[in-house]
């Protein structure tokens, strides 16, 4: 930790030197990019990535550096560290290092930790300086998710394929393995409930792109897939305390097996608290859209669906001992948006987003805990050639995934509430 | 005739900032290059194509600023100049492109292109010298 925490001081005291730079760095034939950013966010309700809903919470700071060097046979290698901490978990990770060779414009591969295509925007999840948006549509493209969506490890092959008056067909075909991350991961910590994850193990991933550039100007049409075979994640039963904290409801049935059997049964028998239960699924994400461009307006929707199956020995997914039960849950999310650059410098836009948690009524739940509805509203102005100061206002119905982050909101049933959120960037 | 004077005077205006934005692609006088396609010139400078056909790794630099800028982009591009920026931002924070070299001026672009094997680039055409090739377009 104290590690992490001098090269997070190193790279924020490289990057704030580094700002003041008119362009990208040229260090030797090495092209360095970079940026440093500061989110602050408040909801009048809830906490959501953050102790929001207590008050204005500096909940995201980020930093990037790139660097890209290209050798004169046309192999290019390029890496990027970004370091984040977001709603209070701290992370410096390889974002990609990535030795890149082109054949010619229908054929390339890339080699190494390499971005993962999700979307039209999955790739620039990071990426603050190409959007109006402080955020990208928070469900479609979940921050706590990163883990599973940000890159992989492994080779790509990709091109671009002219196909006359039709427009042009870009592709990609990914295979690899993702990294394991830990108990303390939002994602991680979001799931928490009967039982808490000690380690989240994705092992090999699978996918590709297809994007159709139009004959139209500004219109393309854009499929990702990627498939998770045999994701793992351990972990074990809550003690009764555990289980109060994260809202569970499995609380009671602790309290009753407590009641039956005498005080202290589920904490120190051996049988419930501490036991380990195994969870692998695969998980298959499919995203279609469409984005149109022209002049200052760009038109985007997409359309995701996200599914877990698999198995787990947890006791409580089944009748009590039940082993190695069938789990299956789906997603589905889709929003529509609009962004206008009015000047040079000011950005506006606007977009609706729609997510269902549980869209085939499996979990017996009111929909107001199962869905969530997203109009969001945001500016963007640009100080400059590269300071970006940017606003945002969301208006949210439902408590879908409302703990996406970890954020225990305990006793929620209000389902309108809103989200508001200013970030800053420099970047050089 | 005031009127037709007016008329011709505001003719002549646009005649001549039409020439101004004129714009013509260049690269090194070692080049064994000596055209490029309107398809070759989109792909070059959105990062799809980056070797010669003869061989050698192109070198992409790019105007920041002015009107043949904007006029060179958004004609070969389909996209305004901050868009483009944006486009290479994507490239290059996701490691799937080498920054393009960028220069304020006609001259800055000349004096790279002239110093820089394999370079591609574009200026207004009145900013030509002998110190670069020009391309014809196919």
């Amino acid at each position: 930790m104290i590690t992490k925490r001098i090269f997070l001081s190193a790279l924020v005291a490289a990057a704030v030197a580094a700002t003041g730079a008119v362009h990208a760095l040229d260090a030797g034939g090495v092209a360095i990019q970079g940026s440093l950013s500061a989110t602050g966010a408040y909801s009048d309700k809830y906490d959501y990535y953050g102790a929001t809903g207590d008050g204005f919470d500096f909940n995201v700071k980020e930093i990037t550096l790139n660097g890209t060097y290209r050798f004169e046979n046309g192999i290019r290698f390029g890496a990027q560290l970004y370091a984040y901490d977001l709603a209070g978990y701290k992370d410096i990770s390889l974002d990609f290092a990535t030795i890149d060779y082109a054949f010619n414009q229908q054929i390339g591969v890339r080699v190494g930790r390499n971005k993962l295509p999700v979307g039209l925007y999955g790739e620039v999840q990071d990426l603050d300086q190409i959007r109006t948006f402080a955020s990208l549509s928070l469900n479609v493209y979940p921050r706590a998710l990163r883990p599973l969506t940000a890159g992989y490890d492994g080779a790509g092959l990709y091109g671009n394929i002219g196909m006359g008056k039709a427009g042009s067909l870009e592709y990609q075909a990914i295979a690899g393995w993702l990294e394991s991350f830990d108990g303390e991961a939002l994602y991680s910590r979001s799931v928490a409930d009967l039982t808490a994850a000690d380690n989240i193990n994705p092992d090999t991933i699978y996918g590709g792109a297809l994007v159709w550039n139009t004959p139209v100007d500004g219109l393309r049409f854009s499929y990702t897939y990627t498939f998770l075979p045999d994701l793992e994640m351990n972990a074990r039963v809550q003690s009764r305390a555990g289980l109060a904290e994260v809202g569970s409801s499995y609380a009671l049935v602790a309290a009753s097996i407590d009641g039956s059997y005498g005080e202290g049964t589920w904490d120190y028998s051996g049988m419930f608290a501490g036991s380990r239960a195994i969870t692998v699924v695969d998980v298959k994400t499919h995203v279609a859209s469409v984005e149109y461009t022209r002049e200052k307006w760009i038109f985007a929707t997409e359309y995701r669906t996200m599914t877990f199956e698999g198995a787990t020995s947890l006791f409580g997914a089944a009748p009590l001992n039940a082993k190695d039960s069938p789990v299956r849950t789906d997603e589905e999310h889709w929003y529509v948006q609009a962004t206008y650059q009015a000047t040079d410098s000011l950005g506006l836009g606007v977009y609706f987003a729609q997510s269902d948690y549980d869209p085939k009524n499996q979990k017996n739940l009111d929909d107001k805990f199962t869905t969530m509805d997203d109009i969001a509203v945001a500016a963007s102005y640009a100080i400059g050639e590269h300071w970006l100061v940017k606003v945002e206002a969301h208006a949210l119905d439902g408590l879908g995934k409302l703990s996406m982050a970890g954020d225990r909101n305990l006793g929620a049933t209000d389902p309108r509430w809103n989200y508001f959120v200013v970030k800053t960037t420099f970047s050089f | 005739m005031k009127r037709f004077l007016l008329l011709a005077a505001i003719m002549l205006g646009f005649a001549l900032v039409a020439r101004a934005q004129e714009a013509v692609f260049i690269t090194n006088t070692a080049s064994a290059e000596t055209s490029v396609s309107a398809d070759d010139i989109k792909a070059i400078l959105l990062g799809n194509k980056t070797k010669w056909t003869g061989g050698g790794v192109i070198k992409l630099i790019v105007l920041t600023e002015g009107p043949v800028n904007d006029k060179v982009i958004r004609d070969h591009t389909q996209r305004s100049a901050d868009q483009f920026d944006k486009y290479w931002k994507k490239l290059v924070f996701t490691g799937k492109g080498m920054p393009p070299a960028t220069a304020k001026t006609d001259a800055d672009v000349i004096d790279y292109v002239s110093k820089t094997p394999g370079a591609f680039g574009y200026i207004a055409k009145e900013s030509a010298t002998d110190k670069v090739k020009i391309l014809v377009i196919k």
